[in-house]
């Protein structure tokens, strides 16, 4: 109805745009007209809406007799029931904030948790409508939480086991590989045909028996992760590089790969050029590329390889110096998406390379030196 | 004192496919505003959180030169695209309140679907519209400025879809009807807020520059 | 006339009632937490408000300390940060949740209502409120914060054009999620006044305190979101490492209306709003109704639009409305200021007036106002040059018109409202002793402001040490009206004129088991006056 709050809302409406023009006009101050006009607006929108949305007040004559106060008929199901949801949301909210200032790995905690919230409360109101039975809950969960549920949680069980035991024979050596997978599916195989074979295997026992293994699994694809992946290398190349796994575990396996300084040794084995005989690998992830300075060697074509992690577009350009003349530019790589430059042959000397999208955070050097070598060095 | 007098809901509906189930009485206009006046009024909070960005963008436009950049480019299809879509949703969430204010269960959650559908679309090329910006959002105010009206239009999408799904199951769960069809009007006012929210950033972007 | 004014005995329902209220009796922490009563909502709200405010003087207190090394607090926060995080306790935080914490206790029964419109959402910004304010102070303890305080025009560290620390990026979202759940503390209360009144309470007939909460509400949803608009930009500026702040004209008017604490409407919309609140405690220290008739609701509710004024103002002068030049919003902001002493005096006459417990720190309340307008003109008239556009002085109006008057104010709706709020009636003495304290500290706190920019050396700065720690006891002082084991006052100790005084104190779960008639903003002095001219009893 046209009420008194209508009335006020859209008064407000006139004085904020007249306000506004006249504060134009004096001032030619553009966010406070700007502001104030929006102002105005959002009070002609709510000023509409309390006219839409509130009720009928219906005039009562004063009345000379002394009235008996009016006894309420209170309706007690509409007293608000508390609900932990609320706080449990804006704890979601928090872990947004959180994540919105220190990073990317919180966010999917934040989302979770704002899901949690979301369906908890959901589930709440739900419960508290009027047309809720026990029976419905019953029918949810065999139409709804089942069917999703179930075949939800094998999956993960499922995909958990895969991750974690591909972690912990990638992280192994080449012989030990096979020997450990394969006692992970005769352990699998005995299990199961231990529980089988018996006929009262105790809920608790079973309940242990998941738990346990789920704890080992986990916690040897950990193991797995921490240790890091086992050196792999490729077949063939221009100098004959062995390229053969190496039995070894940890960072003294990189180290035959290496070129050595100075260009390969006379009588030695052929070694592998990056940039040449393989592309050199730059990352980029969270506005910034994973090194400051690329080495490549002179007056050779220089592949190279840029891996956008990022979410947003980058690219690799190189110029004489920082403002100075481009010498190479890369095409745009989508985030997530991957692409490989062939840069031209540079005399020795020192660029300047850099993210044309993000030339503020995203800059450094290539060092090209007379030697054969070229690597990217964080 | 005397004992105060207790009102219990009555049993029973009114017939019809989203009213079979005992619902509660049927609540005056006044509480049957509430959630539509809540909902007007966030919208209001929404786009007054645009109308601080268009002003910010409308202050750094009078004091730079060169605005937008040199060598700025508009991907008007895919932002056109996206105003089409969301005009679109505007259009279904209304069938889907048509639905359940006469009471005919499928449309209205054909109407849910199709919104739904449609808010995730906007949603998904709104992000890719973003990611294709040949600008990175520290490279020059206006590029700061355009990435944060972008943001505040994705999150009042991201809201508005999430209340067009979660309206949408409390419909299939038989729990929206003709006596409590202010939830309804409060989910089609959050989604109308959301393509006003990116019609106001489209404007401001791609038309006035 | 039966009215809700004693607590009901133990088992005085029918077992039916007593069935379905079990269901909704909220008892322990997690029903605390989870509440959707008003009246408990109401209390965190202000307890919480209390204890920011108690917070940020703590803040200043360890600032002014001489020096910085020898402070208790100085291993956790330098100096420098200490101001930035006092400011934002008291007045981005405290004030407001104080200010939201009584206006959802009183408004639904003034109103004459049983719950909130949106209990669920108000319990989602309470909690909004203490997790921003918690990551805004994990932000000022971490690490030093680059962002230059609020109440500063000028964004200093934001010009930098450099990234952003994490500091920095927390202290944003902070503020953020404090001004979200101020944002839906303002919808609430709006909500609950147009659409939660009890059938036959006309929107014309609401008290003036709920008049002005409908007026500070309708400003905080206008103005809260632009400010949510600048703290958007700021963190995108600060994460990608961009120049917004630092492109010149165009990037400080952004910061000086969006995001600096003067250039905001909620700076002064809670000094504003008191007026309201003044008008309840002043019709019902004279015990008659306000001379007035609509002028009254108009004055309430129209003040605190007006802080929108404060989005007039060109660059790069530092047109701060407190400035002693007759500006337009100055003069704006002090007519309904007027307006109202005009018609609080007017009603003076005819009236029986009885000095009740508010009355006190209602009259302290006005006194800072008063400083301040004086300092104002004395500054405009002194021969020291930029005496008054300095920033001590700036700092000094600061205190007294946005700390000072609303702090006082709300320390009477406070007392005033006390037996509702705990069941506890304050004597004279004690809010006499509230008053003391509040009033001494916060102008022992704003006058080295003004001294300073008058000339004055750093010295000066000793007095607000004292100014802080004295406020920090009035503060203190006050606690026992929102916290604590529960009274049993009578339902209507002052003859009140208002709704709110036919409930219990304080109210029984539903407020109310009766409702006078409403045909004014003044139901029980009306039912008083219609029983005395037929030589009937009221009750």
């Amino acid at each position: 109805m046209f009420s008194v709050a209508s009335r006020t809302s859209f008064t407000v409406a006139f004085l904020a745009a007249a306000t506004g023009f006249l504060s134009v006009l004096v001032t030619h101050d553009r966010v406070g007209f700007t502001a104030l006009m929006f102002v105005g607006a959002l009070a002609a929108v709510v000023g509409v809406a309390i006219f839409l949305f509130t009720p009928v007040e219906p005039v009562v004559p004063p009345s000379a007799e002394v009235e008996a106060a009016t006894p309420r008929t209170i309706d007690v199901t509409d007293l608000p029931r508390p609900s932990v949801w609320p706080a449990v949301a804006a704890a979601a909210v928090a872990l947004l904030a959180v994540a919105a200032a220190l990073g990317r790995s919180i966010t999917t905690l934040g989302l979770a948790a704002a899901a949690v919230a979301t369906f908890g409360w959901l589930a709440q109101v739900w419960r508290e409508h009027p047309s809720w039975t026990p029976d419905m809950s019953v029918r949810i969960n065999d139409r709804f939480v089942v069917p999703i549920a179930l075949p939800a949680t094998i999956v993960v069980f499922a995909g958990a086991a895969v991750l974690s035991m591909s972690r912990l024979l990638l992280a192994v050596s080449v012989e030990a590989a096979p020997i450990i997978a394969a006692i992970a599916a005769f352990g699998v195989l005995g299990v199961f045909t231990l529980v089988a074979s018996r006929d009262n295997v105790g809920r608790s026992a079973l309940l242990a028996l998941v738990v346990v293994s789920s704890v080992l699994v986990v916690a040897a694809g950990v193991v797995g992760v921490a240790q890091g992946e086992r050196e792999f290398h490729h077949k063939g190349g221009e100098a004959g590089a062995e390229g053969a796994e190496h039995g070894e575990e940890g960072a003294a396996a990189g180290e035959s790969t290496q070129p050595a300084a100075g260009g390969g040794e006379a009588g030695t084995r052929p070694v592998s050029v990056p940039g040449v005989d393989e592309p050199i690998e730059v990352v980029t992830d969270n506005l910034v590329f994973d090194t400051d300075e690329l080495h490549f060697p002179a007056d050779t074509e220089v592949e190279l390889e840029l891996d956008n992690r990022d979410t947003v577009v980058h690219n690799l350009s190189i110029y004489e110096s920082k403002g100075g003349d481009q010498l190479f530019k890369g095409e745009l790589v989508d985030g997530g998406d991957e692409a490989t430059y062939e840069i031209a042959a540079l005399a020795a000397g020192s660029y300047f390379f850099q993210c044309d999208v993000h030339p503020a955070t995203m800059t450094g050097t290539v060092e090209v030196a007379a030697s054969a070598s070229g690597t990217a060095e964080s | 004192m005397s004992a105060p007098t207790l009102a219990l809901p009555p049993a029973g509906g009114t017939g019809g496919g989203l009213e079979a189930r005992p619902g509660r009485r049927s609540s005056t206009k006044s509480e049957q505003g509430i959630l539509p006046l809540a909902a007007t009024l966030a919208v209001a909070a929404a786009i007054a959180v645009m109308g601080g960005l268009v002003g910010a963008y409308l202050a750094l436009k009078a004091a730079t030169g060169t605005w937008p950049p040199e060598g700025t480019e508009f991907d008007r299809y895919t932002a056109t695209t996206l105003v089409i879509t969301v005009l679109m949703a505007m259009v279904t969430v209304e069938w889907a309140a048509y639905g359940i204010r006469k009471a005919f269960r499928g449309q209205s959650l054909f109407g849910f679907a199709i919104t739904g559908g449609l808010g995730i679309a906007h949603l998904n090329g709104l992000a890719y519209l973003v990611s294709r910006f040949a600008f990175g959002a520290g490279d020059s105010p206006y590029a700061t400025v355009v990435y944060a009206l972008c943001a505040v239009a994705f999150l009042v999408g991201f809201l508005a879809v999430a209340a067009v799904v979660l309206t949408g199951l409390r419909a299939a769960g038989h729990q929206l009807g003709t006596d409590n069809y202010a939830l309804m009007r409060a989910t089609a006012i959050l989604w109308h807020a959301a393509a006003i929210a990116w019609i106001v950033a489209y404007y401001t972007i791609y038309v006035t520059k | 006339m039966t009215l809700t004014d004693t607590r009901p005995a133990a088992g005085a329902f029918d077992d039916a009632a007593d069935d379905a209220r079990a269901s909704i009796v909220e008892h322990g922490l997690t029903a605390w937490i989870g509440s959707g009563d008003h009246k408990h909502l109401g209390l965190m709200f202000a307890a919480f408000g209390l204890a920011s405010i108690v917070t940020g003087m703590v803040c200043a207190f360890v600032f002014q300390l001489p020096s910085m090394g020898d402070s208790p607090l100085a291993f956790v926060m330098p100096g420098s940060r200490l101001a930035s995080a006092g400011t934002v306790a008291t007045f981005v935080v405290g004030i407001p949740a104080l200010w939201i914490g009584l206006a959802t206790y009183v408004v639904p029964l003034q109103v004459g209502g049983h719950r909130l419109a949106l209990p669920r959402l108000h319990n989602l910004a309470l909690w909004l409120f203490v997790v921003g304010a918690g990551l805004s102070a994990v932000a000022f303890v971490i690490d030093e914060t680059r962002l230059s305080s609020l109440a500063s025009s000028v964004p200093a560290a934001a010009t930098e054009g450099q990234a952003a620390t994490d500091a920095v990026e927390l202290l944003i979202a902070g503020l953020a999620v404090v001004a979200l759940g101020t944002l839906f503390a303002a919808i609430v209360l709006l909500v609950t006044v147009l659409n939660r009144r009890a059938g036959g309470v006309r929107l014309r007939h609401v008290p003036a305190f709920t008049w002005s909460t409908f007026g500070a509400s309708l400003t905080l949803l206008l103005s809260t979101p632009v400010f949510l608009a600048g703290l958007v930009l700021l963190w995108f500026d600060q994460h990608y490492g961009g120049t917004v702040f630092a492109s010149g004209a165009g990037g400080l008017r952004i910061w000086q209306h969006e995001l600096w604490l003067l250039g905001r409407p909620e700076a002064i919309v809670f000094t504003l709003a008191g007026i309201g609140l003044s008008c309840d405690i002043v019709a019902t220290a004279l015990r008659r109704p306000l001379i007035g008739g609509p002028l009254v609701p108009a004055i309430c509710a129209g003040a605190p639009l007006l802080a929108l004024v404060l989005w007039i103002g060109g660059t790069p002068a530092l047109r701060s409305p407190f400035a002693p030049i007759a500006t337009v919003p100055a003069l704006v902001l002090l007519a309904p200021v007027g307006l109202a002493l005009l018609t609080w005096l007017a009603s003076v006459r005819g009236s029986a007036p009885r000095a009740v417990p508010a009355v006190l720190p209602f009259l302290a309340h006005l006194l800072p106002l008063a400083v301040a307008l004086a300092l104002m003109i004395a500054g405009a008239a002194s021969d020291v040059t930029g005496a008054t556009e300095s920033a001590a002085f700036r700092n000094g109006q600061l205190v007294l018109l946005c700390l000072a008057t609303p702090l006082l104010g709300l320390a009477a709706g406070l007392v005033h409202w006390s037996p509702k709020l705990r069941g506890r009636v304050p004597t004279i003495a004690a809010s006499g002793g509230v008053t003391l304290l509040l009033l001494a500290g916060v102008l022992l706190l704003g006058f080295p402001g003004y001294l300073a920019g008058f000339g004055a050396d750093d010295g000066v700065a000793t007095i607000g040490i004292a100014g802080a720690l004295v406020t920090v006891l009035g503060m203190l002082a006050l606690l026992p009206t929102v916290v604590g084991p529960a009274g049993n006052a009578p339902g209507d100790p002052y003859e009140g004129l208002t709704l709110e005084w036919a409930a219990a104190s304080p109210p029984v779960r539903h407020n109310f088991d009766e409702i006078p008639p409403v045909r004014s903003p003044y139901p029980l002095y009306d039912a008083r006056a219609a029983a005395t001219a037929t030589g009937g009893d009221a009750r």
